[in-house]
Formats: C-alpha cells, structure tokens, sequence
C-alpha cells in the first residue's frame, strides 16, 4: 500500500525505527489521536524537528535547543489540525537545518531504509527515511537549498518545494529566511495536491506569505509540454546521473513532449551565491540562541561569557562553520565584495529563470550528484556544500520544484527533479502525477531496488 | 587571500562563540578553502544589477496594518504615565552606572 494504515505505520516503526534513527520524539499509538473529520482526516505527519507541534519537542536537533518544547503550532500544522490530520513524530535532521547527508544531527546520523550503510541525504532526511519507510502518511521537511529534494531523491519518494511564500513559515526556525520554504515528502504525490490545498495561502503572522496559487487534480498530459533542459547540467553529470537524465527526457520525447536547451551561464556561481546568502542570513537568525532566552546556558561570569560559551558549547561544528562564515561575509571589509556581490548575481538567477520559462512550461534537472553516498566514503565539509548544486536555483529564484523517483543504480533509487514557473504549483504537482502513473513510481521503485 | 589567526578570532568574538586555539585553527582552514569558491563571484558582470533584497522586497513582502486587540487598548488606556505617543515606565537601565 503506498499510503500506509495507521496500524502498518506503528508496525513500520516498531520494525525500522531504532535501527534508521529516524525520529526524536514518537508519539505512542496509544496517545495519537484520533481525527474523524476534516478533508484530511485518516492522515498521519511525521514532522521535522525545526517546525513547531504545539507540546511536542523543537530541538532542530541541536544540544543548544535538547529540552525546548513548542509552546505553539505553526501555521502550517495549526492548518492542518483543523482539517483532521494528526501528528505522530519530530524528525531527526541535520542541526538547524544545516547540511546535506543528515551526519550533522546532535542525536547520531539517519541512516538510508535502502542501505544501511549510506546516507539518506539532508537536511530533511529523517523526513524522507520516515516518508520512505511507511513510518508517516507523509512528512513536513523543510528546503533552503534543497534539503527536502535532495533526500528524497537519496531515499526514493517525492519532494516537493512551493514557490517561495505559498506556505507560512510562522513557527518555522529560521535558518535563511529568504530561502527557506516549508515542502512535502510522500510516496506519492497525489495526496500532496490535498495537502496543499489546506495548508497553503497568506498568513498574517508571516509577511512574506502570499495567497494560494489554487490546488486541485487535473489531467495534464505530457503531450503538447515545452521541457526545458540546462546545457551546462548536461556537461557536469555523473554516470548515474546522465543514463536517468536520458531515460527521463526520452520518455518526455516518446510521450509528445518538446525538449528545449537553455543556456545558465551562472551556474557554476550557485554554490558561492548560496554559501555567501544563507550563512548570512544564518548568522543573524541563530543569534537569538544565546542561552538567555531559551536555550542551553554554560556557566559563565558575565553576559557576553554567557553568550559565547553557551553558543561555543551547544552548536554543533557545521552550525559554527556557517555562522562564523556568515559574519564574516558581512563584515565590513567583505560586506561589498561577498553579500552585496552574491545578491546581485541572485537578481541575475532570478531573472534568467524568468526568461526560460518565456519559452518552456517545466526545467528537468538531475537532483542530487550521485545516488546515496556511503558513511565511510564522507567528503571533507567543503565539498559536501556542492551536494546541492542542482537544488539551489529554485531557492535562490523563489520557484516551485519537485523530486520525483526515476531510477534505481546499484539498488539504490536515484531522483529527478522538475521546476515550474512562480506560482505554478498546480501545474507542476498535477504534471508530476502524470509521471507517476505513466513513467515511474515509488512501488516500480522499490521492485527495482530488490531485484535489480 | 587568507585569513590570520588574529582575524578568526574576531570573527568568533563578532559571532559570539566561544572557541579554543585547536578550533579557530580548523576554522581558518576551512574559510581558506571557501575564499577562492566565494571569489568565483567577481568574474561576474553585476554593473547596474539590483541587489536581489531590494527587488524582493518590492515584489513580495506583504504589508499588513498592526491590529491592536480590546484588551490591549485597555491595558494603554489604564496606563498611568504618557508623554506624547510613548508610555513612560521606570528606569531599569542606567547608562551612567
């Protein structure tokens, strides 16, 4: 069953749990709730650990947040309560949502559901572990720079991002505000239609939120669609990479699809305009955890000895990588040459975005570098930022984007990701359930896993 | 271009966290691989582009008018001390002390 029972979903924790470290917190089978009404109702969310469910932990897998408890729900699970859905887990993730493999979490690594051995991506990838298992009807992640795509890629179901404002980030810890974006991971993306259709719209508690693009189902063929593929992205792949590009965009051809090439001679600036933005905008956001006013306290003799030692004895090494580069690009001395640089290039991303779909109704990109790497094989923190080379564009250009499972090498399910123009939503998720029904799905995923 | 010591340091006092000599040491290390991804940047022609804050500032940030609710025009209308728009309340920091 893609959607699992609320009974298998006990059951798949009880079997998978303990072994993935998927999770932080689960709430007994005894103690969920039950939901008869709502157009929800029946649907069981597993939430990463950085989105607030009023009661249960927020720790954003950090020491510095270990005993914080959400006083309130955000927006978007408050949305979804009221239409019946109920919430069984906190995710395990990367620390605030730093990284790309999940090995950055206070509370141990996530590991793969396909292989043990292997990451499952990040940040959102306890979210995509708990989607893949059938340990959740769906998961709540969140995306930056492609933190709920690139695991679901890893992992083999779908992950999806909206256009930049479409889901309220109230009671979402911050990490790159101009970045980040509530997104969904499921084994299916019909459902994603229904949920976002309750959760999505304008929310006076979040400025940056705007009205709803409008969610429903509808036929739409591959027949007649204009798919834009990136030239530079053809020259960078890996082999894995490059045969399920192939496959992909020939089933595009086969089905009636025109295929057209774009040029994005910027590409290779995503990575440098990303680290420069969001460390950033990082740096800021993570200043409110000083042990003051409500995280972990060190002993100390003064106020700023307070602040430091606490922050210096509770973040974790990838979170102070990013907050250190981050003030240091707004430094004085940088502050030109690194932030008012890379936001200039983002205006030029965003407007070359634009052009390209002047001309094409959705860009297939790969989404992740390769399919799951394995612990040992763990690159130096450096190189692991390029993971997101694919995903980042999206963010930086506000568009919607999904993840869809396309492949499988190595017994290991490899993703491909489609993006839309702003506010198109609709269209993307709708096309998206074309490609699940005609080309590739998570069940043919998962055969193809056992018995390739 | 790469960092000295000294201005790792500074950085980490900016950021306020606490580190050790073995730690600022690693950090160096790795914002000195970062630079020359970062400079990467400059081969780009960016004259007469908007920096991307403003333009999105001007396209999306909502404005929504602050509502305040009865009971908190009650709690100003009970306040007892007022100088024009600002409420006067008793002095918890001095800057002289």
């Amino acid at each position: 069953m893609v959607i699992p029972s609320r009974e298998d979903i006990y059951k798949n924790i009880d079997e998978y749990n303990q072994v993935l470290n998927a999770t932080l917190q689960i709430v007994p089978e005894n103690e969920l709730e039950h939901s008869d009404k709502g157009k929800l109702k029946g649907l069981i969310c597993g939430v990463k650990d950085n989105i607030a469910v009023k009661g249960l932990k927020l720790t954003n897998a950090s020491l510095i947040l270990r005993n914080y408890k959400a006083v309130y729900d955000a927006t978007v699970i408050k949305r979804l309560k009221n239409e019946g859905v109920v919430f069984n887990c906190k995710i395990n993730m990367d620390e605030f949502a730093m990284g790309v493999a999940n090995i950055y979490s206070a509370y141990g690594p996530v590991l793969n559901p396909w292989d043990t051995e292997r990451v499952p991506g990040g940040s959102s990838g306890g979210s995509a572990v708990v989607a893949a298992a059938g340990m959740a009807s769906f998961t709540l992640g969140s995306d930056t720079g492609g933190s709920v795509r690139q695991p679901a890629s890893l992992c083999g179901v779908y992950g999806y991002k909206p256009t930049y404002g479409v889901l309220s980030r109230y009671g979402v810890t911050s990490f790159a505000s101009s970045l980040d974006q509530v997104g969904l991971l499921s084994r299916t993306p019909k459902i994603m239609i229904d949920i976002m259709d309750v959760m999505s719209g304008k929310d006076e508690k979040d400025s940056t939120s705007i009205d709803s693009p409008g969610f429903f189902h509808k036929d739409t063929p591959v027949k007649g669609k204009k798919i834009g593929i990136i030239k530079q992205y053809l020259e960078s792949m890996k082999p894995n990479v490059a045969l399920t590009f192939e496959k992909t965009k020939n089933y595009f051809i086969e089905n009636g699809a025109e295929i057209i090439e774009l040029d994005f001679p910027e590409f290779d600036k995503v990575i440098p305009v990303y680290q420069v933005i969001s460390t950033a905008e990082a740096s800021s956001n993570l200043a409110r955890f000083d042990g003051i006013r409500y995280s972990e306290r060190a002993e100390a003799e003064n106020v700023f000895e307070t602040y430091s030692k606490s922050r210096g004895k509770y973040f974790g090494e990838e979170v102070k990588r990013r907050i250190i580069l981050g003030t240091y690009v707004l430094s004085r001395k940088c502050f030109d040459s690194f932030y008012l640089k890379a936001s200039k290039i983002r205006t030029i991303i965003y407007n070359r975005f634009n052009s390209f779909f002047e001309n094409v109704d959705f860009v297939l990109t790969p989404a992740s570098s390769d399919i799951a790497f394995k612990f040992e094989e763990k690159p130096d923190p450096v190189s692991l930022y390029f993971e997101d080379l694919y995903t980042i564009p999206a963010n930086l250009a506000k568009l919607p984007a999904i993840v869809f499972p396309a492949d499988v090498h190595h017994h290991m399910p490899l993703g491909m990701q489609l993006m839309a123009p702003r506010l198109k939503d609709n269209e993307l998720l709708n096309f998206v359930c074309t490609i699940e029904k005609e080309f590739y799905n998570f069940e043919k995923m998962v055969e193809e896993v056992e018995h390739e | 271009m790469s960092l000295t010591i000294k201005e790792v340091s500074e950085i980490y006092k900016l950021a306020a966290i606490s580190a050790d000599a073995n730690e600022m040491e690693k950090m160096k290390a790795h914002i000195d691989a970062l630079i020359p991804i970062l400079d990467e940047m400059e081969k780009v022609d960016t004259e007469g582009v908007i920096p991307f804050f403003e333009l999105s500032e001007s396209l999306e940030t909502v404005d929504f008018e602050p509502a305040l609710s009865e009971s908190s025009k009650d709690i100003i209308d009970a306040f007892t001390q007022k100088e024009d728009d600002y409420l006067v309340v008793k002095k918890v920091v001095d800057k002289g002390e």
